[in-house]
């Protein structure tokens, strides 16, 4: 599919399906726009914000206004003129339904094509993807943002128009990835004065500009002032059109007035319905402390007020009372942290003298991308912020989705935070039609999401979807069925709010799980987590090392009836995707069994040192799985590139390989990097190791057909055979991997080397691996240079 | 410290391998290679299809189904209700009876028995739910939220059951196809709009003949033929699949060289039919009331068509009107012309009985039983398209033309069920079908569009007092010129292969 085609069908089925929506059930958000567009068209531009015949007040800033009035205006030109009265009570007709609705799925046509932009027109999307992936994930990038089922609950059920304001800030990040900044900074505060909740993004911004757009090295540090004044102007610019014309009207007065409406004072901690944040699990915890409390009788506490299911202020019964500016605080702190560590990250992606070990080793790294920036500000407010919609989940997702475009590590957060938000949005429908809606469009966006996932990524379906998550969701759904279907049913009216407070604080949890992993993954790279992951890499190797690990042993070469090889190969475009193959061959006639292949997402980084961190598990459960699936295959012995015991440590990649797989292992390196033998052996020994390479190239080419091995006895006892079959003056260096001797590890080494220098099976998988990635991920090589 | 370089020589040691001959290298090697890796997942597709699929019949759900508050008749979804009513209530001697308690000329039941089980059993359910939902009489255009749901969710279950399955058994028979296949298929909108919206149940009758199919194409011809007998008894339109079921029989049963096993077979077959005949029509043997269930469901003095429909009839109807002749011998003009339509195909599916033929067969036949035969609703135009959908591999372009303006075709029903949105849907499927398709058909690209342009006439087009209907005569006779290209098309088809062959 090509481009056009793709935005015209998922638009068309989008429109259509949006179509089909309209008489299903309007919140109270329907008439609350309705009588916003009554009140622009009928009231003169000053009394828009004191306006109060009908409760349901404007609150939105001056640009939404001017939005609804442009509504009115259409409604009035086009002859719907019952939808522009002003009445205390809700006027509701099939007319004025239709006519509202409309004007959603015509805003949603301006998201959709502000999606397509992005996905097919932003340079830095796919700038870090396989060239060979890119036109897939950019399709899917822009079914999975068109398609957002949040906002097809928000809106077109429930009566909203996030996807417009959405489509703002898509636009924005358009803008900064194509190296626009001021006109991204104008985008968003354009937002920011059509709705006041985007200020969710406003630390995310103030602190990518702050490495992005300023400059910090003293020859250019003057540029910044000019660049500030246009930034402060771009900003202040749409506040001028939003604000002005009140000030202009009404004086100081009108401006009072827009501030009582958009920030009023007498609201709880949490709305009605618990958003899924840390203040649910506060409120929780006082709930059960209160509880405790009074069945213990110690102390006199009031009862809680905060599970009534209404929007009013409350007071905790035993834990400490939190203001908005506590929370305020502890956003702030929060963001500042994690955004500061992203400023780091990103400093350090630039600086070579920072990076000077990645580009040593080639691995790859990009300076941290701005999606992050958003989804680590907007989380930290809607997981500490002051009364905090469910919906505002959707200022999370959408930053979520490109990221997870952007690099696809992210694709298991994407699709497990989506089943937060599923869940946390599903107490917004309650009527019977639309309880089958809200189920029926998740689980669809659910599986569109993996279908369009795996199509991207190639990755098997288990890489998306950990056990852990799976676990999660299958928990929430049952509380959620049990929620709609059975409580009434058996409690009738009692305890009306638990169920749903069941929801929000199992959400919670996840979503705290949710920030947590986000974190450890964005920083995996980070001083703490490397240690750590250089920590658990040791104990397992003292593990190896004590034998700890179950293994198949092999002692005698008759046993040997399957050897397998393997190998992975990375992208060039982006190390962390892989193909991992293992070829099965006969032994000893050395038969080709078969060569099985796989995509694979590294997820851990590189350490030198510790290689196997990266690699091991994912080719062992890789290995393992092919086993599962065609047990006729089960090597008796695993040949890696690379080395066992002989090692730093003792334990090379192909122990952890044997260790993990339970099979025993054999490293066959083809190149001996002096600089790792000295690690080895002790650098105090580093002449005697170049005497010794010296004295092996004599050797070999004294006994210049004979094959044979040189065991390599600097260090004892001997972990590593030089082989050689004849003819070439380098051989292979094998060393024992796990759950096998050196000696019988050289002699089936020897027996797979196809000439001199190549191991047949790890050959074949190198091959193979090297094939797929070519076709599948980069392309041919020589076109792209 | 090792001992032996105490004194600081290096001195390596050279060993050499004992087994020093070649190992043989096989002369071929048999590569099995296999990538895991793979873009398109065709389970998860079929997951995802479903999941987007439901999604579209709860929405069609939300809408106004036929007649919705519309006194004294209302419409389809009121004669599903009180067939419940009538069922549940009444003994079986009275379903198909004038009686004091069951008006037939309100919404009498005019479908074969198993049409009356199904209903019954759907009462019994109601009743469960909600007594006044059945009440004989009181419940007589009974309409309230609850009750949408019970009769939007009864039929959306049987398509669950009947006809999804050997739908995609059916198109899992196809090797290589491409990803949009099921979503193309399993999405058809006339098929949602008419059961989901307008409110039928022809996913049932549909689903067993599909089913029948695909037994039948097994050569399990006994099972095959006992559920064609059903559908056929659930609604007898399944009538317009009987003769090429028949030829692809008996063409697969004959066997030249064994003229005994053939008759032997045959009559095996048709003791079948006739035994599940008797099963199902039982009840009302025992009763004595077969006879008024046969002139039921056979309604001769009825019409030549009802409403504004894409048949021939209809279509031509301001030049057939004018011709006195036709109206003395329409009716057998009609079975004539059917037959006449219909022969082409059925010959080729004599000679040559392949699936490929057997599908051919299957659509043209019943198109032509749709453009000729006797008193057509709008509605059957999916009994053509049902088997049409199983062409869309081998002949995309003519399928996608043929389920597009069958789309068309039920609008006017739409717009009489004040359902205008149902377009939209149509207009969506129009644009994912040629966007999806590598070929691109202008002429029927154009023609579709100009089918959806009537549609759009059909709804804000200036009133005409002296043909009030002359947009939906317009859309039918549109709807009547492209079913009879592609009612040729199809027959041209199907000998194109017996010639090839």
């Amino acid at each position: 599919m090509g481009e056009i085609p793709c935005i015209l069908s998922i638009g068309a089925i989008l429109i259509a399906f949006k179509c089909l929506l309209i008489p299903s059930y309007t919140s109270t958000d329907f008439e609350v726009h309705r009588n916003w567009m009554a009140v622009t068209w009928n009231r003169p531009l000053k009394a828009w914000y004191t306006e109060s015949t009908s409760e349901w007040t404007l609150d939105y800033p001056p640009f939404f206004a001017y939005f609804e009035w442009a509504l009115a205006y259409v409604a009035h030109t086009i002859g719907f003129d019952e939808c522009l009265q002003i009445s205390k009570t809700p006027i509701m007709s099939s007319r004025i339904l239709v006519f509202q609705r409309l004007s959603v799925i015509a805003t949603d046509i301006f998201y959709i094509a502000i999606c397509a932009l992005y996905a097919f027109k932003s340079p830095r999307l796919v700038a870090g993807i396989p060239k060979k992936m890119r036109k897939n994930a950019q399709e899917a990038c822009f079914i999975l943002l068109a398609c957002l089922q949040a906002l097809l609950i928000c809106d077109s059920i429930h009566f909203q128009y996030n996807s417009m304001l959405t489509a703002f800030f898509i636009l924005s990040m358009y803008f900064i990835d194509s190296g626009r900044f001021l006109l991204a900074a104008l985008t968003f505060s354009i937002l920011l004065n059509f709705k006041h909740i985007y200020v969710y993004y406003a630390l995310g911004y103030v602190f990518f500009y702050l490495v992005n757009y300023f400059e910090f090295s003293a020859a250019k540090f003057l540029n910044n002032f000019p660049k500030a004044i246009t930034l402060a102007i771009s900003l202040l610019l749409p506040f001028a059109f939003s604000i002005f014309p009140f000030f202009h009207v009404a004086g100081v007065e009108g401006l009072q007035n827009i501030a009582t409406r958009l920030f009023p004072v007498s609201r709880g901690l949490t709305h009605a319905f618990w958003a899924p944040n840390f203040w649910a699990l506060y409120n929780f915890a006082d709930l059960i402390l209160y509880r405790i409390l009074s069945i213990l009788k110690i102390g006199k506490f009031e009862a809680p007020t905060y599970t009534s299911g209404l929007v009013q202020e409350y007071s905790h019964s035993v834990l400490p009372n939190v203001n908005p500016i506590g929370t305020l605080c502890l956003v702030v702190i929060a963001s500042v942290i994690v955004l500061t560590g992203l400023v780091i990250r990103w400093r350090k992606g630039k600086d070579p003298i920072f990076n000077f070990e990645r580009i040593f080793r080639k691995t790859y790294s990009r300076p941290v991308d701005f999606s992050l920036f958003a989804i680590f500000s907007a989380l930290s407010f809607f997981y500490f912020g002051y009364h905090v919609h469910e919906k505002a989940i959707i200022l999370i997702t959408v930053p979520m989705t490109i990221l997870a475009i952007k690099d696809p590590k992210y694709h298991r957060h994407l699709i497990h935070l989506s089943c937060i938000a599923s869940f946390s949005l599903f107490p917004l429908l309650f009527t019977p039609f639309e309880i089958l809606l809200k189920y029926a469009i998740c689980v669809a966006y659910f599986f569109i999401q993996l279908t369009f996932l795996k199509r991207y990524t190639r990755m098997p379906l288990g890489d998306l979807l950990p056990w852990r998550h799976i676990a999660s969701w299958v928990v929430l759904a049952i509380v959620e069925i049990y929620n709609t279907f059975l409580h009434k049913w058996l409690l009738s009216d009692r305890l009306p709010f638990a169920p749903l407070m069941v929801i929000s604080v199992l959400t919670s949890i996840e979503l705290t799980g949710f920030f947590g992993s986000l974190i450890w993954t964005t920083f995996a790279d980070g001083i703490i987590e490397i240690s750590w992951q250089k920590a658990t890499c040791r104990l397992r190797e003292q593990l190896i090392r004590d034998m700890t690990y179950s293994v198949q042993t092999v002692e005698d070469e008759q046993d040997v009836q399957i050897v397998a090889g393997v190998d992975t190969s990375a992208s060039s475009s982006n190390p962390d995707m892989v193909y991992v193959s293992v070829s099965f061959w006969k032994y000893p006639d050395l038969q080709h069994l078969a060569t099985i292949s796989d995509t694979r997402i590294l997820r851990l980084p590189y350490i030198p040192q510790y290689l196997a961190v990266r690699e091991a598990e994912v080719v062992a459960d890789f290995v393992r799985s092919v086993i599962a699936e065609r047990p006729e295959l089960r090597p008796d012995v695993i040949l890696c590139d690379g080395f066992g015991q002989f090692h730093s440590r003792s334990c090379g990649m192909a122990c952890h390989v044997g260790a993990l797989t339970g099979i025993p292992s054999i490293g066959i390196a083809k190149n001996l990097a002096l600089h790792d033998v000295y690690e080895t052996v002790g650098i105090d020994k580093r002449a005697k190791v170049d005497q010794f390479v010296d004295s092996c190239r004599e050797i070999f080419k004294s006994n210049k057909s004979v094959p044979g091995f040189i065991p390599f006895d600097i260090v004892e006892p001997v972990k590593l055979n030089i082989l050689r079959m004849g003819g070439s003056m380098s051989g292979v260096f094998v060393s024992a991997g796990y759950g096998i001797d050196l000696d019988l590890a050289t002699t089936i080494s020897a027996k797979t080397l196809l000439n001199n220098t190549t191991c047949e099976p790890i050959r074949a998988a190198d091959l193979e691996s090297r094939r797929l990635v070519r076709e599948n991920f980069d392309g041919n090589r020589d076109k792209i240079e | 410290m090792n001992e032996k370089y105490a004194k600081g020589t290096i001195n390596p040691v050279f060993i050499k391998l004992k087994s020093t001959e070649k190992v043989s290298r096989p002369g071929e090697k048999q590569k099995t290679i296999i990538d895991l890796s793979a873009p398109w997942n065709q389970s998860l597709i079929t997951i995802t299809t479903l999941a987007v699929l439901i999604c579209f019949q709860i929405a069609i759900s939300l809408n106004p189904h036929s007649g919705e508050s519309q006194p004294p008749m209302y419409g389809d979804y009121e004669a599903q209700r009180h067939w419940m009513e009538i069922t549940f209530n009444l003994p079986i001697e009275h379903w198909y009876v004038n009686g004091t308690h069951n008006d037939l000329l309100y919404w009498g039941l005019d479908y074969p028995p198993l049409t009356a089980y199904h209903h019954n059993l759907l009462g019994v359910i109601a009743y469960k739910v909600n007594k006044s939902w059945v009440e004989l009489r009181d419940s007589r255009g009974f309409e309230s939220v609850a009750h949408k749901i019970f009769m939007r969710i009864s039929a959306i279950v049987p398509f669950y059951i009947f006809y999804l399955p050997p739908l995609i058994l059916a198109l899992m028979r196809f090797k290589k196809t491409s990803p949009v296949l099921y979503p193309l298929s399993l999405l058809y909108p006339a098929l949602l709009v008419i059961d989901n919206g307008h409110f039928q149940y022809n996913s049932v009758s549909l689903g067993l003949f599909l089913s029948a199919y695909i037994f039948i194409i097994r050569n399990w011809t006994l099972l095959g033929s006992m559920l064609f007998v059903a559908a056929l008894n659930y609604k007898q339109m399944e009538l317009y699949h009987a003769l090429p079921v028949f030829v692809f029989i008996l063409s697969r049963s004959i066997n030249k060289s064994q003229p005994l096993g053939t008759i032997l077979k045959i009559a095996k077959i048709g003791i079948v039919v006739i035994l599940t005949f008797f099963i199902i029509w039982l009840p009302f043997i025992l009763t004595g009331t077969a006879k008024d269930v046969l002139i039921r469901v056979f309604p001769f003095n009825r019409g030549l068509y009802e409403d504004k429909v894409a048949s021939f009839w209809c279509a031509f109807s301001f030049i057939l009107k004018r011709i006195p002749m036709v109206q003395n011998v329409q009716i057998y003009l009609s079975t004539a012309l059917v037959l006449i339509c219909s022969a082409p195909s059925l010959i080729s599916l004599f000679i040559q009985p392949s699936e490929r033929n057997f599908r051919l067969s299957l659509t043209t036949t019943a198109l032509s039983f749709f453009l000729f035969s006797f008193h057509v609703h709008e509605k059957t135009i999916i009994l053509a398209t049902t088997p049409a959908l199983l062409l869309l591999p081998e002949y995309p372009s003519l399928v996608l033309l043929f389920l597009n303006i069958s789309n068309i075709s039920i609008f006017s029903l739409c717009i009489k069920d004040n359902f205008p949105f149902a377009l939209v849907f149509f207009f969506a499927y129009f644009v994912v079908s040629y966007s999806t398709h590598s070929r691109k058909p202008i002429l029927h690209i154009l023609s579709t569009s100009l089918g959806f342009l009537i549609c759009i006439l059909e709804m804000y087009g200036p009133a005409n007092q002296r043909f009030p209907h002359i947009y939906q005569l317009a859309n039918a006779f549109f709807s009547c010129l492209n079913f009879l290209y592609l009612l040729v098309s199809f027959t041209i088809a199907a000998f194109e292969k017996v010639k090839k062959e």
